[in-house]
């Protein structure tokens, strides 16, 4: 547990089923997609587009990706 | 937290570890098991589950989602793990974030930030390419140059105690010390002697210009101290213009030039 919450996590090998859970794909350059729309990339919580390589997670309500670098994680731990 | 009670019962399993893993991989070791539990973390093992249970398991993982609690990439968790513990445990660190978090652009204080954490790596021997990496590509060579400010101890050393004796002076300063770092090279492998040469040339020039007293020149790995010490013998004229005072010690080198 940290913070009380029960931790859920999943490794690279599984990225793409996690995505397929929440209506994405990658097109051909890596990024992440809208299933729906694959012209339309995700954005992270500053609004950056989300390479695959980049995946960090997902929260609040599947809309929401987190980035897996040190300045994006820095800003999670805080909250 | 409805969906924990229904990963529980879908596997038959009691909550006995602090952290649950999604992974494919399963090995030869593990066909027909559903999950591992090494009592550190359950490995849930995807492609040995049911179709309808993989189906069951999407979902409630995206319940989890939904119900606010995050769904990370396990290497990004234990990033944000160490980073949570950084939070509280910042110590020293404090007093310098506390120092800066209104004096700098906000996007200096992130990047001071998180080169705080990572000296703190850096000072325990882990790697920390990955993370430098990940500060320059967010803030540029500005990034960069404040990674290697603070790891190197210029902000604790150099710009608080500018910052103390004279906010003008400070104010005049620090802005081409995070842009341009001309008073502190520091030496990677990829530069030759000549770039040395050239940055401690502009060093000088800058520093001088500014009423920065001293020019330093950093090096880690024998690799680096073998450039720099080249770097010296080569340019003999320019280094014996001004006192030098040169530190080696556990594979790092400064060398510093009075001005």
């Amino acid at each position: 547990m940290v913070n009380g919450e029960c931790i859920v996590t999943f490794d690279d090998s599984v990225c793409m089923e996690v995505l397929d859970v929440f209506g994405k794909s990658v097109d051909s350059e890596g990024f992440i997609v809208e299933k729906e729309n694959m012209a339309q990339k995700v954005l992270s919580e500053d609004g950056q587009e989300v390479n695959i390589k980049e995946f960090g997670g997902i929260k609040k309500g599947s809309e929401v990706f987190i980035k897996n670098d040190l300045v994006s994680l820095m800003r999670l731990s805080k909250e | 937290m409805a969906w924990l009670d229904k990963l529980k019962a879908l596997f038959n399993f009691e909550l006995n570890a602090p952290l649950i893993n999604i992974t494919k991989n399963s090995g030869n070791s593990n066909l027909g098991k559903e999950y591992v539990n090494s009592g550190e973390k359950i490995d849930i093992l995807f492609d040995n589950l049911s179709k309808e249970k993989q189906e069951k398991l999407k979902l409630i993982l995206k319940e989890k989602v939904e119900e606010g609690s995050k769904l990370l990439e396990e290497k990004s968790f234990g990033l944000l793990r160490e980073l949570i513990n950084f939070q509280r445990t910042k110590g020293e660190d404090k007093k310098v974030l506390d120092f800066f978090q209104n004096l700098i652009p906000k996007e200096d204080f992130e990047a001071l930030e998180s080169s705080l954490y990572l000296r703190r790596r850096f000072q325990e021997k882990r790697d920390v390419s990955k993370l430098k990496e990940d500060i320059r590509t967010r803030f540029g060579d500005r990034g960069k140059n404040i990674s290697n400010l603070c790891t190197a101890g210029y902000f604790e050393n150099f710009l608080m105690p500018l910052f103390n004796s004279s906010k003008e002076g400070f104010d005049n300063i620090y802005n081409v010390v995070v842009s341009r770092s001309p008073m502190a090279i520091f030496v990677h492998s990829a530069m030759g002697e000549d770039q040395i040469t050239r940055d401690i040339k502009t060093g000088l020039e800058v520093s001088k210009k500014y009423g920065i007293k001293f020019l330093h020149i950093h090096g880690i790995g024998d690799q680096n101290i073998r450039t720099i010490k080249r770097c010296i013998y080569e340019n003999k004229e320019l280094f014996n213009y001004y006192d030098k005072e040169i530190f080696e010690n556990n594979g790092i080198i400064i060398v510093e030039l009075i001005l």
